[in-house]
This record gives C-alpha cells, sequence and structure tokens, in this order.
C-alpha cells in the first residue's frame, strides 16, 4: 500500500499537463484496480487536453491537427490502452459516442516513398505489408522480443527474397535441397558451411540461411564466434547476390535495400557482442544509426534508400529541425525499427479515424471524468517549488489561471460535430469569466509567449496534493523547473541532452480528389519526399466526420521538421510564433505550387498554371480568391511553443534521460515521451509506456512485465 | 505490488514506494528454456537436420494454403471491408504462416496485388479505405464444387481458356508450368506465367501474359506441384487472329 497517510482519505494526484503521458498516467492511477487509492486531479493550459497530439474544429467543423498523426502497429499499450476506454465507455452505456475502437482506428498497409530520380523529378515506391496475427493491443507471450528472433525474421525474409527472385529469373523454382545431416549436430553443420569459402548461388546460399536461422535460435551466446562467421559470410553471399540479381531490378531493389539495412544491424549486434550485454542495444546510442549500419556493412545506395530517409523523416530526426543535420542514436533507431518492421500486429500503420483529439483524448477525457478525474482547464504550471534537505520533494505546485469558469463550475470543453464529442479550436468564450472581452483579445492559451491570466494558485504539499506527476514536455521544464534544475545535475543533464525539434504541418481541403488529380493508387502515408514537407497523407477518410455544407472530396495533411533560427527567441520575443507561422504559410503555399504537381498532376491546368481554385474553402466566403492568396482559407502552424516541440533521439543523448521510476525526488515521477521510458524515442507509445511507469512509480500498478516492449534488447 | 511500500513522514507526507527496479531488462538473448520449448536441441543430428531441412523447406511456400489466406484478407483490406470483428481469427491463423514463410516484404506480393487490382472483375467493387459506402464482395463469385484452375490474360484481349478441375497435390508447396506450348509448330511458347488465389478463395488463376504479336493458335502446357514435380492441372489456352 503506497503512502500511510491520513487513511480516510484517498491520496491526491496532481497530474500536469494532458498529453499522453500524463493521460496515461492519469488513466492507470485511477482504475479500478488501484480501489479508489487515488484522488487524480489533472492541470492542463488552455481549453483541450492533448498536448502535441490536441486537435480541434474550426470553421464547418474541419479538423485542425497539429500535424500528420499516425498510430503504428507495434504500439501495444497504446491500443490496448484505447481498447479498454473504449470497452469501459460501452459497459457505462456510452459507447454510442465513439463507437468500437476498431471505428476508430482504420488499418492502413500501404506506404509510398520516394527517391529522386536520375533523370529528374521523383520515383515512387510503393509497398503494401501484409496482415500479421492479431490486433496491437493483443496479449504478448512472455520474452518475446529478442535479437535472436529478429535475426531469423530477416533471414526469413531474405531467404524468400532470393527465392522468389530465382524462381522469377528462372521460370521454375529451384530444386529443393535437403541438406545432409551432419552426425555431430549444429555447430558441426556450422563447421562444414564455413569450411565451404564463399557462399555462391542461390541454393547453396538459401542452405546456409536456413542453417544460421536455426544457429542463432540455438547456440547459447556463449560460442557467437563461429555463430559470427557464419553470419557474416551468409550476409556477404546475400550482397553478392544481391548485387548481381537485383539493382537492376528496380521492383526488388528496395526490398533488398531494407534487408540490406537489417542484416546490417543484426550483424552489427552480434560483432558488439549485444548478445551477452546486460545494456542491449542501449550499448549503440552513443553511434548515429546510419553511422553504425554503414560501419557493419549496409551499402551507401541502402542507407541513401527511400526507407532509410522515411524513418528519419517519420521521428523529425534531425537535429536542430536541420535537414542537413539527421541525427538518431542506433540503439534506440535499431529498437524501434525492428518493433515496427517485426513486431506489428493487424496492420504496419493505423489511421485515426478524425483528429488525434477526437479519437484518442475525447474518449478518454469521457472514461477518466466517469471515474471521478477532476479536470482544471486554463491552469498554466508556472513552478515547481522544491524542499531540499534529506528528503528532497515538491513543495508546491504554481500556476497562471489562464481564465475563469463562469459560476466557478467546471469547464465543459467538447462541442458536437456531426454527431461525436470534439475539441474545438478555441475556447468557448462563454463560459469564463470576462467572455465578451476574451474573445475580443483572443488570447493564445497554448502560446508560451501569451501570458494572459486572470489570477493565480499555488497548491501545497499535503495541504492541496501528495504526489505529482510531471507530464509537461521536457521543452517546458526549463521554465516550469528552474529550481530543480539549478540543484540537480541529473535534470540539468538530460535538460541539455535530450533535445527537441519544432515542426511545421499544413491541411489542404480539396475539391477534387487525388485520383482526379492524377495520383495513382491507394492514399499512401508517404514520406522521404521532397524537403520542406516530406511526410504527408491523403486523409479522403476524415471529410465525413467533419461538417461541411459542401464536403470536398479530400483533404492532405503535410508535415515536417522546421529548423530552428540561429538564436533562441526570449520569452519577451512574443511576435516570434506568428513570425514563423507567417514563414510556414508561406513555405507551404510555394511548396504546394512547386512540387505538390509532381505528385498529382492535375493540380496544373493545361497551361501549367496553378489550380489555387481547388481549395476548398470551410467559410465559404465569396472573396477567398482565386489565385495564391486562397491559400489563406487552408490550415497552417509552427509548433514552435517549448511543449509543442517534437522529442529527438539524438546519438549520445539517451544515457540522460531519467526513468519515471527514478526521478530523484519521493513524492514526484515524470511522464513522457522524453523520459527514459524503455522504448526512447519520441512517439506516442513511448510517452504511454512513460504514463504506465509512473504510475508503476506511485502505486506499483501496473507491473513492469505487463507494459509490453518494456523489457527488451 | 511491487517493490517497498511507500510510507509516511512523521509528518504524515506520503512517499513513493521503492521500486523493485528503474530500468528495463535488456536480455537480448532468447531464453534457453524458451528455445527449448520452441523445440530447438543443440544436440541430435535427426533433430538438427529436420530442422534446417524445414527452415530450407519454408523459403520455399509460395503459393498455397497461406497465400490462399493472405488474398483473402488482402482482397478484404483494399476493399474497405476490414472486418475486424471477424478478422482475429483468420489473420492469426494467416499471420503465423506468414511469418513462417517470411514473406512479409516480398516483391511477388506486390505483384499480386497488383494482378487483383486490375482484374476488371474485382476492381470495380474495391473501393478507397475512406469510402462509407459499404463494399460488397462480386455478386458472381462462383460456388466452389472443388479448386479449379482458372485463366485471366494479361495484355491481350485476344485469347481464352476454359477453367479446368485441379489434383491438389499431398504437401501443396508452389505451383510451376514449363509455359504453353502451340499444338501447331513454329510458334513460340506463351512462358510468362504466375498463379493466384482467386478473389472466391477456392482455386487457383493463373495469370498469363500473352505478347504483342503472339501467333493465333492454340497453346498447351501442364501445371505441377514445384516440390514433388506431380502435375496439378492441364490448361488449353486459344489466341484469336
Amino acid at each position: 500500500m503506497t503512502g500511510e497517510a491520513a487513511p480516510d482519505r484517498p491520496l491526491r494526484v496532481a497530474v500536469i499537463g494532458g498529453g499522453c503521458g500524463a493521460m496515461t498516467a492519469a488513466d492507470y492511477l485511477s482504475r479500478p484496480e488501484q480501489q479508489g487509492r487515488f484522488q487524480v486531479t489533472v492541470f492542463q493550459e488552455g481549453w483541450r487536453l492533448g498536448g502535441k497530439g490536441a486537435s480541434g474544429r474550426g470553421a464547418s467543423g474541419r479538423i485542425e491537427e497539429h500535424g500528420l498523426h499516425i498510430w503504428l502497429g507495434h504500439y501495444d499499450n497504446s491500443f490496448r490502452m484505447m481498447r479498454a476506454c473504449h470497452a469501459e465507455l460501452d459497459v457505462a452505456g456510452k459507447g454510442h459516442l465513439f463507437g468500437d475502437w476498431r471505428d476508430a482506428f482504420l488499418p492502413e498497409p500501404d506506404i509510398g516513398l520516394f527517391s529522386p530520380h536520375e533523370a529528374g523529378g521523383w520515383q515512387r515506391w510503393t509497398g503494401r505489408f501484409p496482415p500479421r496475427p492479431g490486433l496491437p493491443g493483443d496479449p504478448r507471450p512472455h520474452a518475446p522480443h529478442s535479437l535472436a528472433g529478429y535475426f531469423a525474421g530477416a533471414l526469413a525474409m531474405a531467404q524468400t527474397l532470393l527465392l522468389d527472385v530465382e524462381v522469377e529469373r528462372r521460370g521454375v523454382a529451384p530444386p529443393l535441397v535437403q541438406p545432409a545431416v551432419d552426425p555431430t549436430g549444429l555447430m558441426g553443420l556450422v563447421q562444414t558451411l564455413l569450411s565451404r569459402g564463399v557462399f555462391a548461388g542461390a541454393v547453396v546460399l538459401a542452405e546456409a540461411m536456413a542453417v544460421l536461422r536455426v544457429a542463432i535460435g540455438t547456440v547459447p551466446p556463449a560460442l557467437d564466434s563461429p555463430l559470427l562467421r557464419l553470419a557474416d559470410r551468409v550476409v556477404a553471399g546475400l550482397r553478392d547476390w544481391a548485387e548481381a540479381n537485383l539493382l537492376a531490378d528496380d521492383r526488388h531493389r528496395h526490398v533488398w535495400e531494407l534487408l540490406d539495412v537489417a542484416l546490417a544491424g543484426l550483424i552489427g549486434t552480434l560483432r558488439a557482442g549485444l548478445w551477452n550485454d546486460p545494456r542491449g542495444l542501449d550499448a549503440l546510442d552513443d553511434y548515429d544509426c546510419q553511422e553504425w549500419l554503414r560501419a557493419n556493412g549496409a551499402s551507401e545506395r541502402s542507407l541513401a534508400s527511400p526507407f532509410i530517409r522515411g524513418l528519419y523523416d517519420l521521428g523529425f530526426a534531425q537535429e536542430d529541425g536541420d535537414p542537413l543535420k539527421p541525427a538518431f542514436a542506433a540503439g534506440a533507431g535499431t529498437r524501434g525499427s525492428l518493433r515496427m518492421l517485426f513486431g506489428y500486429r493487424g496492420s504496419l500503420f493505423w489511421r485515426m479515424r478524425a483528429g488525434m483529439g477526437d479519437v484518442v483524448f475525447a474518449p478518454l477525457y469521457e472514461a477518466l471524468k466517469g471515474r471521478g478525474v477532476d479536470f482544471r482547464f486554463f491552469h498554466r504550471l508556472t513552478d515547481v517549488g522544491m524542499a531540499w534537505g534529506a528528503e528532497p520533494h515538491v513543495r508546491s505546485l504554481t500556476f497562471d489561471v489562464q481564465a475563469r469558469v463562469k459560476g466557478a463550475g467546471a469547464y465543459q470543453p467538447m462541442v458536437e460535430v456531426a454527431g461525436r464529442p470534439c475539441w474545438p479550436s478555441d475556447p468557448d468564450w462563454t463560459q469564463l469569466e470576462e467572455g465578451e472581452a476574451l474573445a475580443g483579445a483572443r488570447p493564445q492559451f497554448e502560446n508560451h509567449w501569451d501570458r494572459t491570466r486572470a489570477g493565480t494558485l499555488t497548491l501545497e504539499v499535503e495541504k492541496d496534493f501528495d504526489f505529482v506527476v510531471l507530464g509537461t514536455s521536457i521543452g517546458a521544464i526549463p521554465h516550469v523547473a528552474p529550481e530543480i534544475l539549478a540543484k540537480d545535475g541529473r535534470w540539468r543533464d538530460m535538460v541539455a541532452h535530450v533535445k527537441t525539434t519544432a515542426t511545421q504541418a499544413f491541411q489542404i481541403w480539396l475539391t477534387e480528389d487525388l485520383e482526379q488529380l492524377g495520383w495513382e493508387g491507394p492514399p499512401y502515408i508517404s514520406s522521404a519526399f521532397v524537403k520542406p514537407f516530406d511526410t504527408w497523407c491523403d486523409m479522403a477518410h476524415v471529410i465525413p466526420e467533419e461538417a461541411w455544407a459542401q464536403p470536398p472530396a479530400t483533404a492532405v495533411y503535410f508535415c515536417s521538421s522546421l529548423p530552428d533560427p540561429p538564436v533562441p527567441p526570449t520569452d519577451a520575443d512574443t511576435d516570434y510564433p506568428a513570425r514563423r507561422a507567417d514563414e510556414v504559410k508561406a513555405a507551404a503555399a510555394r511548396f504546394l505550387e512547386e512540387q505538390v504537381p509532381h505528385l498529382w498532376p492535375g493540380m496544373r491546368d493545361a497551361d501549367g498554371r496553378f489550380r489555387w481554385s481547388l481549395l476548398a474553402d470551410a467559410e465559404g466566403s465569396d472573396g477567398a480568391g482565386a489565385g495564391p492568396e486562397r491559400f489563406a482559407t487552408q490550415y497552417w502552424r509552427a509548433n514552435v511553443s517549448p511543449s509543442e516541440r517534437y522529442v529527438l533521439s539524438l546519438p549520445g543523448s539517451v544515457q540522460y534521460r531519467i526513468s519515471p521510476l527514478d526521478t530523484g525526488y519521493d513524492n514526484m515521477t515524470i511522464a513522457g515521451d522524453w523520459t527514459a521510458c524503455g522504448l526512447n524515442s519520441g512517439c506516442t507509445e513511448s510517452a504511454v509506456m512513460s504514463g504506465m511507469l509512473a504510475a508503476h512509480a506511485l502505486s506499483g500498478f501496473p507491473k513492469l512485465e505487463d507494459i509490453m516492449g518494456y523489457d527488451h534488447p | 505490488m511491487a517493490g517497498k511500500k511507500g510510507s509516511a513522514s512523521p509528518g504524515g507526507r506520503a512517499r513513493k514506494p521503492t521500486p523493485e527496479r528503474t530500468g528495463p531488462i535488456r536480455d537480448a538473448w532468447t531464453p534457453p528454456g524458451l528455445a527449448a520449448a520452441r523445440g530447438h536441441h543443440t544436440g541430435g543430428h535427426e533433430d538438427v537436420g529436420e530442422a534446417v531441412a524445414e527452415a530450407v523447406r519454408s523459403g520455399y511456400r509460395v503459393i498455397g494454403e497461406n497465400l490462399r489466406q493472405g488474398r483473402a484478407a488482402a482482397d478484404r483490406m483494399a476493399a474497405g471491408r476490414y472486418e475486424l470483428a471477424d478478422a482475429p481469427e483468420e489473420l492469426s491463423v494467416l499471420g503465423t504462416r506468414l511469418v513462417q514463410l517470411g514473406r512479409e516484404l516480398s516483391t511477388v506480393w506486390f505483384d499480386l496485388v497488383g494482378a487483383v487490382l486490375r482484374d476488371p472483375g474485382l476492381k470495380d467493387v474495391l473501393k478507397p479505405l475512406h469510402a462509407k459506402a459499404p463494399v460488397h464482395a462480386p455478386a458472381e463469385a462462383p460456388v466452389a464444387t472443388g479448386p479449379m484452375l482458372s485463366v485471366v490474360f494479361l495484355g491481350t484481349d485476344r485469347a481464352r481458356a476454359k477453367a479446368v478441375p485441379m489434383q491438389v497435390a499431398e504437401r501443396p508447396s508452389s505451383l510451376v508450368t514449363a509455359g504453353f506450348h502451340p499444338l501447331g509448330t513454329g510458334q513460340p511458347p506463351i512462358t510468362k506465367v504466375t498463379f493466384k488465389l482467386s478473389g472466391d478463395g477456392e482455386g487457383i488463376v493463373a495469370l498469363v501474359e500473352v505478347p504483342e504479336h503472339q501467333p493465333a493458335g492454340h497453346y498447351s502446357g501442364t501445371v505441377c506441384d514445384a516440390a514433388s514435380g506431380e502435375p496439378v492441372a492441364a490448361l488449353t489456352i486459344e489466341i484469336h487472329g
């Protein structure tokens, strides 16, 4: 039993922030398994939950997001949480509000990647990843993850690729090989193969791969020397075979590039002795992913492949948002890639039916509210006051109260769009004191530089709270916890090394769909396109979720990192967000006009002029114009506030992350994708795992072994 | 509940419990117990030999039961009818086999999807994922009385062939053919043939690419099971002038 203070009352937990990490912690601390031990209060700046995942509804109920949010099929903890949430709402008679979770998350098996064509323009590689057993969030057996398992999977893929190509080349399958049974057992087979020298020919290579697949699942790590030699030999043989058979054939080339990289990574883990290293893949975190793969034999061609570029783009893995500085810690990157490729269930990617706020934070809010979790909107944390001494702990929490709710009631944050509860893009001023004045001034409560407030609030330990879950993003830590940073070297190191990047995004609504505009194929999630907006996705499926009088044919979302200025802005530079937003607007319009027609040729008319008139105006005004000025009717944003910045996993930074289990303060934990959460990369799943760790830190629930993927090489 | 219990200071302040550990277990190796449970053994040459032979054979299962289920699932997903309410069991069986086969990124998979999407009968009913209207399977889906081998021609409308019943090999693996050879003399054979599961999941479709200037005539060929070599069907194709 945690904390035996005042047995007649629950322990009061102040959860700061409303993003994935904070909300997961609030979820697990308020679950029935806790038997009412905790009273949870969520303090959120502004009018809506979600943090970087917050979304709103603008004119015509159009969805307005921070960027493009895609869930991956290995986000087991995230999906499990949402599936439980939907089930709980259903039992509570609220299932009709949000439907089944499978209506909220849609499988997306198709991915599109781009590479510059030698003749100019872009070459497109598209792939469909077939379904895997089960659904994300299904229970997993214990210890499902191992480097041996990943290596065996990669070899199986390589083996099938090799045989596929042989079948296609010859017209018939090569003769089936029945390997000779060696009476000295498996290691005898390995030595026999090694004695053959170079593996030439598909058949011999297939046999060698088969032996290796069995060997890596069987041979204890202590005998990895002949294993490594065999693995080196097999991979070298595969590379020679690929050079001879694949590079002229584009259809197979990208499959090989993916495998080349996967095998280089796995060979690297063998060479580095990671299979015996208690640090596992963490031992690689000082290296950059590409550098490390290059050192272990991946070809330059594979490293420059759209798949690798796409991985970096999806993670905004550029230091300072600079596309010339790609950087991803090899351990975190390898772990994430292995889980992504070999651990997805159902589909590789999953889209959301509507905005992430609608699909994730609305049902969570509804479920948690039903359990008695208290939500205090318009409360922005400004200071964490500490008590030092033998037992350092959080002494106080100070907030700006940005606005007060009329009648001291609870703020009702949701609006209904297309029959479902949604978060609006602006507060409901009518619920607020001085609402008319606020509506006129339109303060930006989520903007770090806007310090509009109606008052302040200071909470004190023991009097007002017992525990704190600090769920703000790391970008906000220097602003809210200067006292900790002044005294605690571990926290200073964390803030100095775990960096973030600003991001930019824009959304357009079009009166013709992409097929009409000349795009061939399914609505891919696409990445590795030209900068600045290298990642985009056709979001036509959200149009029915909006409330247009005359619905457009589709919506398309673009996003990417946003380079920082050479000199960071000060808190006094209140125009900074607006200036950056103007930059994004101009860049987006330019990108639309110059680059997008490469994707959708129909965006230009017969005379080569860009068809601005295709942009649908949500306000239906007559004055939107038919030229470039019409872009002003669309949506764009620069995510530059400290808590909006995307968390990076730069080489050399991961070791400085602090775990929610080990903050150093006996009444505080932390939650967010910036923490040492196991996955250690900027994504929803990391944040959710972190939130689960935060709940465990305070209560022992959930068990660590129940956090899927936490224990992982 | 893990770890040392939390406690209150003499002043009553609550403190977190001490966790049993503060970091993940990064054990990279498959635990020996788990490896043993999977049936891998370090000794016993028969076991080793069979394990390796099985690993070799698994790469050869190009078409068969596994692809059959994969085709059906892929069709549903492409049609936007990912009926997850009834999918999990299907996907579980499918996925286990697919993982065993290691076909996750095979381009043959892409070819099959492309061929299906080009199939005029299916294309009309395939809608993007975002379509709100429910999509139904083709009304003319045949009722299978036994596995049939039918033909779809690519690149021409001058050809026709009649579906024929198939023998099913005892342990089906891939299907292969040496091509379709002219019954007359002098014409080149038609060799570009691949196989896919039929839309109803009950038979096989031979995708035959007919060269543009293929002479008119009758062409015949035998389709065999790759592993055993036993013939499973004989097909005759007619190319019109």
